[in-house]
């Protein structure tokens, strides 16, 4: 039961990132593959602040979307002079830089070793420690990011982005600032990235680089690939796809060892498959350009 | 000063390599418009054959890396058939072809790791021997690969300069739309990218993996590699693409002088991070701005 | 031409010593425009003689290598399109762009948001966003009427005709409240019908609306129709500009265009 549990509670964590990155990937069209570098921000913050200085988590949880937002906006200024490919490999750099430092800053961060001992998160006095409150804790925590992510979808800010996405010269003679928009979608895509990072530093309570790296985040994008981005159902779609789908391999009596490069194999042929006859995802409403 | 030598010494060698390696996908990005994640894929599909080759086939080390290399580049026309035309032929865009080449490379990377598993797997069991150039020391491979790879970047500089069907390469990158205008035979001009590409990754690839070993997924580190050489040179002039593998590689094998081998990935996209900001079209790059076709 | 037009207006856009090379080739070199407003201003001239690059110039997508652009006094050279877009100027390309993925209705909906709109916060104002919503929609349904596409807001702008996609830009362009419109051919690859509709859109348009208009097009029949100045280009100069019978009748021009164009001069 509680590895049931354990499931959903990653589903909501996945959730909570594909929401986010929803917003650059699917609404403003920009194939971000740094979205684990905020998701790993949020979590080192959070350890940190709470291992260190002690801090409660209705403290933690705003400084960690707030350097969320900082680093996003700082980091759009400065690749989102670029489009496309160029874009593509500027959010790669980024990644691999965060991923960098939080491995040699050993002094910071402990590097390879990781943060152990992280305190689980305390909600109106009592502290999260179970399964089963986790789940509690975790749904709650993606139903007010996926809540938040709605209104951000139907808002007139959204409608500027999908203007932007599906022709910028036009948009722009509509009066829609691209730079501006942009950066304010990395903005928020990286503030509300960070909030899955808080959830699960407190889950697992050991943090390294590891869960942090571009293979992360190209799994991030692949949810909203596979899935399909620009709505509300498609991200959701690709979570529950490609967070069940091992979860079957593993039921179907696949090996361990093997059944991580099977599940890979799969994830890369879907993405050859659906990118030729559907690459709008299997629920999404944007097709990538 | 010994010390600084003989890493620039061993930065130059490494950058040899990765003239080979950024002309592998600066072909395919500029005269395909393919941002070619898959050359990482290749480049483990090519290391992983010379090993089968030489040693689960016992072949000596020359017949294994011909053999190699003629696979690498069958394997280059696989993707371009199965993948990369269907895609083009359905007028695709170049985003999409992109995501299809990063399946490409999950897929090639994993059936490998099934194939042969996971750990760190070498060629040669030997101990090089070596050799003292002007007070430096170098291996035997890595003469090899010195000499190799400039030998190799600088022949394919010279074919797309002065033979014809090379020069049609080079033009596909100008003016794509011309091709099939001209009369020119598109489909056979993609093979021959492809080919080329897995030439250019394949003779790296074998070199490398005698040299140190591989692993199925290291395919993403060279790709990075060659794909910011291409960009901080300056995605247009093919001296540009060497420019940046050599000034990318050295800078590696002098980062480790100044900071320790650790942080040699930072240094890799401290650059790309220090050229977009400065210089967006690449070191060697024509300023094209954000104009209207 | 500095200074007020017959009826005493100062000029509405002015571009002045405006020239632009691409590499070697010199696509415009000493141009001087001045666009009244009030007025339908048609730029003609062969393939190539620089109309479409100087269209690009006035609305902020290229910068000239010489020159200045003023639009109601205020130097734009250096401006943003967006920003130009919000001083009042709109541009219709050559081939049209709307937002394909969108529906016609949020196709003009984007055209009516303000600034306050483009916000983050904007998102959690929910009553205020209700009100906004409901006005957008009305007022978005009634630009689409205006230009006659009232029946199809509902669907995605992908499947328009592109004589549809033409009108809705414009529908767009209005909503915005562009008061000088630059239209980049508007009757090309139109039916006989469509740019009977066209024609008497723009024509519509300058006189209900209050909006100036600026055009290139290689219609004569439409030029003939709708513009009381016209520049001739030519080479990436202005051969002649005036009222129509001025270059129209000009008989340099006649020998140019049909010398080169194959003459259609109707």
């Amino acid at each position: 039961m509680n590895y049931l549990l354990h499931i959903c509670i990653m589903l909501a964590i996945y959730g909570m990132l594909a929401s986010s990155a929803n917003l650059l990937i699917g609404y403003s069209g920009l194939l971000t593959m740094a979205h684990a570098a905020f998701y790993g921000l949020g979590a080192y913050v959070y350890a940190l602040l709470s291992l260190h200085f002690n801090w409660p988590f209705w403290a933690t949880l705003p400084c960690a979307v707030a350097a969320g937002a900082l680093v996003g906006w700082l980091f759009g200024l400065a690749a989102l002079r670029f489009r496309n490919e160029t874009f593509v490999l500027a959010t790669i750099g980024f990644q691999m830089i965060v991923y960098v430092v939080l491995y040699n800053w050993t002094g910071l961060t402990r590097g390879p070793y990781g943060i152990s001992g992280i305190p689980h998160p305390a909600v109106f006095g009592c502290r999260i420690e179970t399964v089963p409150q986790f789940f509690l804790f975790a749904a709650v925590m993606f139903l007010i990011v996926l809540g938040i992510s709605v209104l951000l979808c139907r808002s007139s800010f959204a409608l500027s982005l999908k203007a932007l996405r599906d022709n910028e010269a036009a948009a722009q003679t509509l009066g829609i600032p691209p730079r501006r928009q942009y950066i304010r979608a990395m903005i928020v895509g990286s503030a509300l990235a960070a909030i899955p990072g808080v959830c699960f530093a407190g889950y697992v309570t050991y943090i390294d680089p590891t869960s942090f790296t571009l293979q992360e985040s190209i799994f991030i994008a692949s949810i909203l690939l596979v899935g399909g981005s620009g709505n509300i159902k498609g991200p959701l779609c690709g979570v529950l796809f490609m967070l069940i789908l091992p979860e079957v391999m593993r039921f179907v009596g696949l090996p361990d060892a093997i059944a991580a490069n099977m599940r890979e194999i799969i994830y890369g042929l879907l993405l050859i498959v659906l990118m030729y006859f559907r690459p709008r995802g299997l629920a999404g409403e944007y097709a990538v350009k | 000063m010994n010390l600084f030598l003989q890493l620039l010494g061993n930065g130059i060698v490494q950058g040899a390599l990765a003239l080979c390696l950024a002309a592998s996908f600066g072909f395919v990005y500029r005269s395909m418009r393919i941002f070619h994640i898959a050359m990482g894929g290749q480049f483990v599909f090519s290391c992983y054959a010379f090993y089968f080759f030489a040693v689960r086939l016992g072949w000596n080390p020359g017949c294994a890396a011909a053999a190699a290399l003629v696979l690498s580049v069958l394997f280059g026309g696989l993707i371009e058939l199965a993948v990369y035309r269907p895609f083009f032929r359905k007028g695709s865009s170049s985003g999409v072809t992109m995501i299809a080449s990063l399946g490409v490379m999950i897929v090639v990377e994993n059936l490998t790791a099934l194939c042969f598993g996971n750990e760190v797997k070498t060629v040669s069991n030997q101990l090089e021997p070596s050799v003292v150039l002007g007070g430096l020391r170098f291996t035997r491979i890595q003469l090899i690969q010195l000499f190799g790879g400039i030998a190799l970047f600088s022949g394919v500089g010279l074919l797309i300069r002065h033979v014809r069907c090379f020069k049609a390469i080079w033009a596909m990158g100008e003016q794509p739309e011309l091709i099939p205008v001209l009369g020119l035979p598109q489909g056979l001009l993609r093979l021959t990218v492809m080919a080329l590409s897995a030439v250019m990754v394949a003779v790296p690839a074998v070199l490398i993996s005698w040299d140190i070993g591989m692993d199925p997924h290291v395919g993403m580190h060279y790709l990075l590699l060659a794909s910011v050489a291409v960009f901080a040179g300056g995605t247009d002039r093919y001296a540009a693409w060497g420019l940046g593998a050599m000034a990318l590689a050295v800078l590696q094998s002098l980062a480790v002088w100044k900071f320790s081998a650790r942080w040699t990935d930072l240094v890799t996209f401290g650059v790309l991070v220090a050229i977009l900001l400065l210089r967006p079209q690449g070191l060697l790059g024509t300023r094209k701005r954000l104009e209207e076709e | 031409m500095n200074g007020t037009d017959r009826n005493g207006r100062a000029p509405l856009l002015l571009a002045r010593n405006i020239a632009k090379s691409f590499g070697d080739f010199r696509a415009l070199r000493d141009v001087d425009v001045t666009v009244f407003p009030g007025r339908i201003t048609a730029f003609v001239g062969p393939n190539g003689a620089g109309k479409t690059t100087l269209f690009h110039i006035l609305s902020g997508n290229l910068r000239p290598d010489r020159g200045r652009v003023l639009l109601d006094g205020v130097d734009i050279t250096r401006f943003e399109p967006w920003r130009i877009a919000w001083m009042g100027m709109g541009k219709l390309y050559q081939d049209v762009r709307i937002f394909e993925g969108l529906s016609v209705l949020d196709n003009v909906k984007a055209a009516l948001l303000e600034p306050s709109d483009y916000s983050i916060l904007s998102a959690f104002r929910l009553r205020r966003f209700a009100a906004a919503e409901r006005t957008r929609n009305d007022e978005a349904m009634h630009y689409l009427e205006y230009v006659g596409l009232g029946e199809f807001a509902k669907k995605r702008g992908g499947e328009l005709s592109f004589g549809q996609q033409k009108l809705l830009a414009i529908a767009r362009l209005l909503a915005h409240g562009s008061r000088l419109l630059l239209l980049d051919e508007p009757t090309a690859a139109l039916s006989p019908v469509m740019t009977e509709n066209m024609i008497s859109l723009i024509r519509k348009i300058t006189e209900e609306q209050n909006v100036s208009v600026a055009l290139i097009e290689h219609n004569m029949r439409v030029v003939r129709n709708l513009a009381s100045y016209i520049y001739f280009l030519h080479e990436g100069t202005v051969f002649c500009h005036g009222t129509q019978s001025c270059v129209l009748e000009n008989p340099e021009v006649r020998e140019l265009y049909m010398g080169l164009s194959g003459g259609r001069m109707e």
